[in-house]
């Protein structure tokens, strides 16, 4: 055990066999002990332990009459904003009755920034110092002396990541003196909380999202009967959305393409691909509840195919090419809101809470500093600097009662990098509109074209249960083609859609799995001569479950019974395996 | 790893063919705009029937369960370049003539997938 661990344990144990009652003198031993204690976490001593331990110390230092316990407790009351060691400290110099603590006393009895009852114990130290408080502001505070004997530090843990380009790590600055916990490498740099996107204060829900997919993309050569295959498929998407208590407003786009060149032995051939390309947007003026809309979509395809024979004369080659502009107006009542990063935040919370970590709430600002910083830092490869961030803001807003140990480290971070966070609906929204476009469509094409009416409904539905853990979303929807011209069908649709999500977590928050249930209905008429209607309706039920890092187990099964068909389909896939257990030097 | 498929004819039409039931994009352009199907050849072919390019079943002809049958028994490549192409593509570019009721060959995502 180090020199200072053995100094800490010492420390804390003198702590816990401490008699009650006042003690008029303490052992110079015990002082010193206690300094150390409120001054130094002790190795061997968990940090919630000593949070307790050091209140007592704290404590008892007012008790002991010993003047060197002054300048300590001045740094704590100075330092300690939100942990009640710091009112134990402002109490322990209105005791010692040292006049070197008056200004700092008075300082903290005028400052708004503290806290109500630590102004006030500040106020009553003083009448023990014989020093009235009228009010008036106080002189200027001498600093506070550094501590006698300084205790060396452990070397902080690197917890940064290695460099990207392989490079030496420069070697670390000297690590400050332990105060509050360096585990996370002490206070962040200030790139650690980044600047936030700016979103006003009348802002209900706001959320950006950019995919990029290269989902597959493959070239192969054949030396021997020198062929070349290629098939390749890239996409993007953006959406973003606003929702304002009287307007709220969203737009997206996306585009993909598939291409791919077969080529088999012999000289038959295929190569082709296809673009498509759509955008779309909307925008809602609310009174109360009910709610106008107006929605615009355009869409592009274009596809081309050229098949080659054995005996090399063309199968087939064609091009063809779509185009969509359509609006649509119509009114609706509720919204739905993407509340998955105050689920976050309630998680985050609850984290802080279990570890006795949680100085106070997180009010609705700081939330929405939070959800902002994650918001900016979306782009990061790695969670570190969200963990940086979340803490460095916990900390400033007294939320987080200092450094978060190893425990609690880890489950904050569970919590910043659960992805069954995102995408987590609130709401009832119900909608009905009329649209008219034009649909440009090849010819002879056996789809609508031309100018196209149509009246069409969308209901959505979600809410969040058991702590957030249990997820129930619907959808529903409905369309009928109006002023079908003579000639013409006027198709329309129905069908539904309900979803139950249950997450399961470990014992520290981490994501262990989800169980995942859904029903869905629709019916529909294509409206052409001998048509009926058809209803189809669809289960599903599957369950995921993550063993541990390296196991794992899928089960699934669904049924669809469409047009009297019955189709049953089950999966089941399991892994199990223990990671490698190595030991090298 | 287990996979089962099944599915089992109850009750017909008198042609023996059934159509199946349409999703909201099958008709009405990009306002009506579909999710991207599932990229599985059985997702694929779903995607098939919710936009009215081939029928759930028909006797002797081309339908959901030749659909899957069809991409299975493609080259690892190919089943790849059908499954994106009709995931990523609206209802209305996947019709043919005929549909739902033509045959696979006039399918342009099929076409891709080569002969």
């Amino acid at each position: 055990m180090s020199r200072a661990g053995l100094v800490g344990a010492a420390a804390a144990a003198l702590v816990l066999c401490a008699p009650g009652g006042e003690l008029r003198a303490a052992p110079a031993d015990d002082v010193t002990a206690w300094i150390k204690l409120v001054e130094t976490q002790p190795t061997d001593m968990d940090k919630a332990t000593w949070r307790e331990k050091r209140r007592e110390a704290a404590k008892k230092l007012g008790q002991a009459k010993d003047k060197r316990a002054v300048p300590v407790l001045m740094r704590v009351a100075e330092a300690e904003t939100f942990d009640i060691v710091g009112e134990n400290a402002i109490e322990a110099l209105g005791a010692l009755g040292d006049p070197q603590a008056v200004p700092l006393l008075q300082k903290i009895a005028t400052d708004a920034q503290r806290d109500q009852g630590q102004r006030d114990l500040a106020k009553k130290a003083l009448g023990r110092l014989g020093v009235k408080t009228d009010g008036k502001a106080p002189p200027p505070v001498p600093p506070v002396p550094p501590p006698p004997t300084p205790v060396p530090p452990p070397p902080a843990p690197d917890v940064s990541p290695p460099p990207a380009d392989g490079s030496a790590t420069p070697p670390p600055a000297p690590a400050p003196p332990i105060t509050e916990g360096k585990l996370l490498g002490g206070e962040p740099p200030p790139s650690a909380v980044p600047g936030v996107p700016v979103i006003g204060d009348d802002v209900l829900a706001a959320s950006e999202r950019v995919t990029f997919t290269a989902g597959n993309a493959n070239l192969a050569y054949d030396t021997v009967q020198k062929r070349v295959d290629f098939d390749g498929t890239i996409g993007a998407a953006y959406a973003k959305r606003v929702e304002k208590p009287t307007v709220a407003y969203g737009y997206g786009g996306s585009a993909n393409v598939v291409a791919g060149y077969i080529n088999p032995a012999g000289a038959a051939e295929s190569r082709g691909g296809e673009i498509d390309v759509l955008g779309d947007g909307e925008v809602r003026g609310y009174a109360g509840n009910l709610y106008g809309v107006g929605k615009a979509a355009v869409a592009v395809h274009e596809d081309y195919v050229s098949q080659i024979n054995d005996d090399g004369s063309t199968a087939a080659k064609d091009t063809r090419f779509q185009g969509d502009l359509q609006v649509a107006l119509g009114g609706g009542y509720g919204r739905v809101l993407d509340v998955g990063a105050a689920i976050r935040v309630r998680r985050l919370a609850a984290a802080l809470q279990a570890n006795r970590a949680l100085g106070k709430p997180i009010d609705a600002a700081l939330a929405r500093k939070l959800q902002l910083t994650w918001w900016a830092l979306r782009g990061e490869q790695t969670t570190y600097r969200a963990l940086l961030a979340t803490v460095a803001i916990l900390r400033e807003a007294g939320v987080l009662l200092g450094e978060p140990d190893a425990g609690t480290s880890y489950e904050l971070l569970e919590v910043l990098r659960d992805s069954q966070l995102y995408q987590r609906p609130v709401g009832l929204d119900v909608q009905i509109a009329v649209g008219e476009g034009y649909l440009k469509r090849p010819d002879m094409a056996p789809t609508a074209a031309g100018r196209i009416e149509q009246a069409l409904a969308a209901a959505s539905y979600g809410k969040e249960l058991a702590d957030d853990k249990v997820q129930v979303t619907g959808t529903a929807f409905a369309r009928l083609r109006l002023f079908a011209s003579d000639g013409q069908p006027a198709p329309w649709a129905i069908g539904a859609l309900a979803r139950l999500q249950r997450f399961a977590y470990g014992e520290h928050g981490e994501p262990l799995g989800v169980l995942d249930a859904s029903l869905s209905v629709a019916l529909s008429d294509d409206d052409v001569p001998n048509g009926d209607p058809a209803l189809g309706v669809t289960g599903a039920l599957g369950f995921t479950y993550f063993m541990n890092q390296a196991s794992g187990l899928r089960l699934a099964a669904t049924a669809t019974v469409d047009q009297g068909q019955l189709f049953l389909g089950a999966q089941f896939s399991a892994t199990y395996a223990l990671l490698d257990g190595t030991v090298a030097r | 790893m287990t996979s089962v498929l099944l599915a089992a004819a109850a009750c017909s039409a008198g042609d023996d063919t059934v159509d199946g039931t349409r999703a909201a994009c099958a008709e009405g352009g990009a306002l009506n705009a579909c999710p991207e199907a599932e990229r599985t050849p059985q997702g694929a072919c779903w995607r098939l029937v919710d936009c009215a390019v081939i029928p759930v079943r028909k006797a002797n002809g081309f339908d959901w369960g030749s659909c899957v049958s069809r991409i299975e028994g493609a080259t690892d490549d190919r089943q790849r370049l059908m499954i994106d192409c009709i995931a990523s593509s609206s209802c209305d570019a996947l019709k043919v003539n005929g549909s739902p009721d033509n045959t696979f060959q006039d399918l342009v995502c099929f076409e891709l997938g080569g002969k």
